[in-house]
C-alpha cells in the first residue's frame, strides 16, 4: 500500500506538524462528543482519541515510534501541566489543613488498596509476570510509573497502556460507585479520583468542580510518591 | 498565559535541578510542583492572578496524556493474550481503590 500513497504524504508523514494537529483536531472532535453524551465516561476523550488515532495511524501505515518522535512537543506539556497542579491546590488549603491526617490515612490505603488487589488479582488468574509488575503501578502519574518500571526492568510500554487504561476505568467508575455508597463530598470524590486513576481522573475531576480537581491534583502527586518511594522496596521482596 | 508558562517552565528546571543535586528518587515535575506550592506561600496574591490562565491549561489536561497512551497499539498482543485476567484486575482493583481512597477520607474528616 505504501508504494501507492503519494510521495507528498511520505513526507509529511514524518513531519510533527501533521501529528501534533491530527492529535489535537482529534482531541477537539473527542471533546465535542464526550459534551454531546453529556459527559459519559465511557466516552473520555483520552479514550475516543486514542482509538481514533491508533485507527488512523494503522491506515496510514505509520509506526508509533514514528508518532510519538512527532509528538514529543504534546508529551513535554506533562511537565509544566504538572507543576501548575500546585495553584488550584494551594487555592484549597484550608480544607486541606484542616484534615491532612484523613487524607494521608486515605492515600496510604488507597495506594496499598490499588497495587495489592491488582497485583494479587491477575497473579490468580494467571497473567504474565510482566504483567504483574506493571500492574503494581498502574494506578500512579505516567511519569512515576514508567520511571519505577524502568528501575524494575519491566516492560514501559505494557505499563502505559495499563495506567492509560486504568486511568480511563477509574475516571468511569468513580462517580457512579460513590454515589452509590452515597459519598458525594467534592473533596472526597476528587480525592478518590486521583489516587486510583491519576491524570485522567485529575483531568475528569475538573470537569466536576476546581475543588474536586485540585485534591484529584494533590491525590495524584501523593500517591505518586508514596508509590514511588515504597513500590520499588516491595517489589524487591518479592522478587 | 505566557507569564505562567514561563514560571512553570522555570520551576520544573528548578525541580528537576534539585533531584539532580539531591539524588532523590521523585520525578522533576512533582519536586516543581512541591516548589510552585512554596512560592505561592510566600507570595501570597499570587495565586489569584495566575488562576485563570492556570484553569484553562488545566482544562485541557487530558490533551497531554494522548501522545504515551497511544503507546496502547503497541501492547495489543500482550493486552489480548491476557485479557480476561487484566480486566478483572483492573475493574477489582480501580473499584477496591475508590472506595477505600473516599471511604477513609469520608471516615476521618472532619
Amino acid at each position: 500500500m505504501s508504494t501507492m500513497l503519494p510521495d507528498a504524504w511520505t513526507s509529511l508523514s514524518q513531519m510533527p506538524l501533521t501529528w501534533v494537529t491530527a492529535t489535537i483536531v482529534v482531541y477537539l472532535i473527542a471533546v465535542q462528543v464526550y459534551r454531546k453524551v453529556s459527559y459519559q465516561s465511557v466516552a473520555h476523550p483520552v479514550w475516543t482519541a486514542v482509538a481514533a488515532l491508533i485507527a488512523i495511524l494503522t491506515l496510514t501505515e505509520t509506526s508509533y515510534e514514528t508518532y510519538f518522535k512527532c509528538v514529543s512537543s504534546i508529551q513535554f506539556m506533562l511537565g509544566p501541566a504538572t507543576v501548575a497542579l500546585a495553584i488550584p491546590l494551594y487555592r484549597q488549603l484550608d480544607t486541606l489543613r484542616r484534615n491532612w491526617f484523613a487524607f494521608l490515612a486515605a492515600s496510604i490505603l488507597g495506594c496499598i488498596t490499588a497495587a495489592a488487589t491488582a497485583m494479587a488479582a491477575s497473579w490468580a488468574l494467571g497473567a504474565a509476570d510482566t504483567v504483574i509488575l506493571s500492574m503494581s503501578v498502574k494506578s500512579v502519574t505516567m511519569p512515576i510509573a514508567i520511571s519505577i518500571t524502568e528501575l524494575k526492568g519491566g516492560s514501559q510500554a505494557l505499563t502505559s497502556a495499563l495506567v492509560m487504561l486504568t486511568g480511563v476505568l477509574g475516571a468511569a467508575l468513580a462517580q457512579p460507585v460513590l454515589s452509590a455508597i452515597k459519598i458525594r463530598n467534592e473533596a472526597a470524590v476528587g480525592f478518590a479520583l486521583g489516587t486510583s486513576a491519576h491524570g485522567i481522573g485529575t483531568s475528569r475531576a475538573f470537569r466536576i468542580s476546581e475543588k474536586a480537581g485540585a485534591f484529584s491534583g494533590l491525590a495524584m502527586g501523593v500517591s505518586g510518591l508514596i508509590t514511588g518511594l515504597v513500590a520499588p522496596h516491595v517489589l524487591k521482596l518479592l522478587g | 498565559m505566557i507569564i505562567l508558562f514561563a514560571k512553570l517552565l522555570a520551576f520544573q528546571f528548578l525541580g528537576e535541578l534539585l533531584i539532580r543535586i539531591l539524588s532523590i528518587g521523585i520525578p522533576g515535575p512533582v519536586m516543581g510542583m512541591l516548589l510552585m506550592l512554596m512560592y505561592l506561600f510566600a507570595r501570597r496574591d499570587e495565586a489569584e492572578k495566575l488562576a485563570p490562565a492556570c484553569h484553562r491549561l488545566l482544562n485541557h489536561l487530558a490533551l497531554f496524556f494522548i501522545p504515551a497512551a497511544a503507546g496502547l497499539m503497541t501492547q495489543i498482543e500482550t493486552l489480548t493474550k491476557d485479557w480476561l485476567a487484566i480486566a478483572i484486575a483492573l475493574v477489582i482493583s480501580s473499584l477496591a481503590s475508590i472506595i477505600v481512597t473516599a471511604g477513609v477520607l469520608h471516615r476521618f474528616s472532619k
